[in-house]
């Protein structure tokens, strides 16, 4: 191979050292948008936690029932869970907390939080009976108020992958059941198809 | 050899693009008049993508509004959609009540995005609307 000359090697060392310094393996740190829609991967993401809250919410918000329900009362929900059924380890109690923020946000809706049930036996314990506290301040037992919904739902999921292709199919269903009739009252139910392929030009 | 130091170039920036085109396309509605005002940030896109109508009306107390989104491109587009709303004075709804929404547009189809306001006091919005970065992704297996 004959010799390079002095100009065009300096000019392909240059460029290399731009290379070089330019996709340099240096970590960088920066914030993104948390509500940016993210496909690292296949799996349950903070993409479709965020689709499938905002959709049910739009959807229970929007529905005829809920606005004959919502006219001139505010009724008290309370979340059971959602179930979750899919192969996948889901925080559920992340979705249904985005799901009562929204719908309490909305001014549709008051809720009770049946996770702290116990936090809230204990300072009424404390209020009424430990002696620290002066007995005209102490909220009395027996005033809290009962829900009249109950809203739940599932969580399930269909994967199936080759050796170039994986595909899972997520189902979400939820329902708001009147306690005092047993009947179900708003049901809706999203779906999220998420495919990776291998890529034909990737290095 | 003469060719090297562009194709370097080329290889440089190609490789090295690692920040996704977050410019797109949107509708905004000006306070109660109902004139919206389309905006094309990203030309590109802009000839691909379409905004052909859009809708509002109250849903129980709520303002519900329907864009309608048409492609004029053959092939698939990833795309992903926000509104964001504001009340009558023009502030932004605070709160993370409306996220970005992954959808896909076939080729030359049209499809309603849909957005309902958080809160009642919400009555006037704006929808942005930009690709989703495909770049490859490494997987181990």
């Amino acid at each position: 191979m004959k010799l390079l000359s002095v100009k065009s090697a300096a000019a392909v060392a240059m460029t290399s050292a731009l290379l070089l310094s330019g996709c340099a393996n240096k970590a960088v740190v920066s914030y993104g948008d948390a509500q940016a829609v993210e496909t690292t991967d296949i799996n349950f993401g903070s993409t479709d936690l965020q689709k499938v809250a905002s959709q049910m919410t739009d959807s229970l918000l929007a529905s005829p029932v809920v606005g004959t329900m919502t006219a001139n009362t505010r009724p008290i929900v309370f979340v059971e869970r959602i179930k979750n059924k899919t192969s996948e380890h889901i925080d559920t109690e992340s979705i249904t907390d985005s799901i009562s923020t929204q719908l309490l946000r909305s001014g549709k809706f008051r809720f009770v939080d049946m996770t702290r049930v116990e936090a809230v036996r204990e300072q009424l314990n404390f209020q009424n009976v430990d002696p620290l506290v002066d007995p005209n301040t102490a909220i009395a037992f027996g005033q809290q108020v009962g829900a009249q919904y109950m809203l739940y739902g599932n969580l399930s999921s269909i994967v199936k992958s080759n050796a170039d292709k994986a595909d899972v199919y997520y189902k979400f269903t939820m329902r708001l059941m009147d306690l005092k009739s047993g009947l179900v009252e708003w049901a809706d139910e999203t779906e999220i198809r998420k495919t990776r392929e291998k890529s034909t030009f990737g290095w | 050899m003469k060719y090297l130091v562009p194709l370097l170039t080329i290889l440089l920036v190609a490789a090295c693009s690692s920040r996704p085109t977050t410019s797109g396309i949107g509708v905004e509605q000006a306070s109660q008049q109902y004139n919206q005002q389309l905006i094309v940030n990203n030309p590109e896109l802009g000839k691909k993508l379409a905004i052909t109508d859009v809708k509002t009306r109250q849903t129980n107390g709520l303002t519900d509004v329907v864009v309608t989104l048409a492609s004029q491109y053959k092939k698939s587009q990833y795309l992903q959609y926000q509104f964001t709303w504001y009340d009558a004075d023009g502030f932004v709804i605070r709160g993370n009540h409306s996220p970005w929404q992954p959808i896909t547009l076939f080729g030359f189809a049209k499809t309603q995005l849909p957005g309902l306001a958080p809160t009642a006091n919400a009555v006037t919005f704006s929808l942005a609307v930009r690709e989703v970065s495909t770049e490859a992704q490494e997987f181990e297996d």
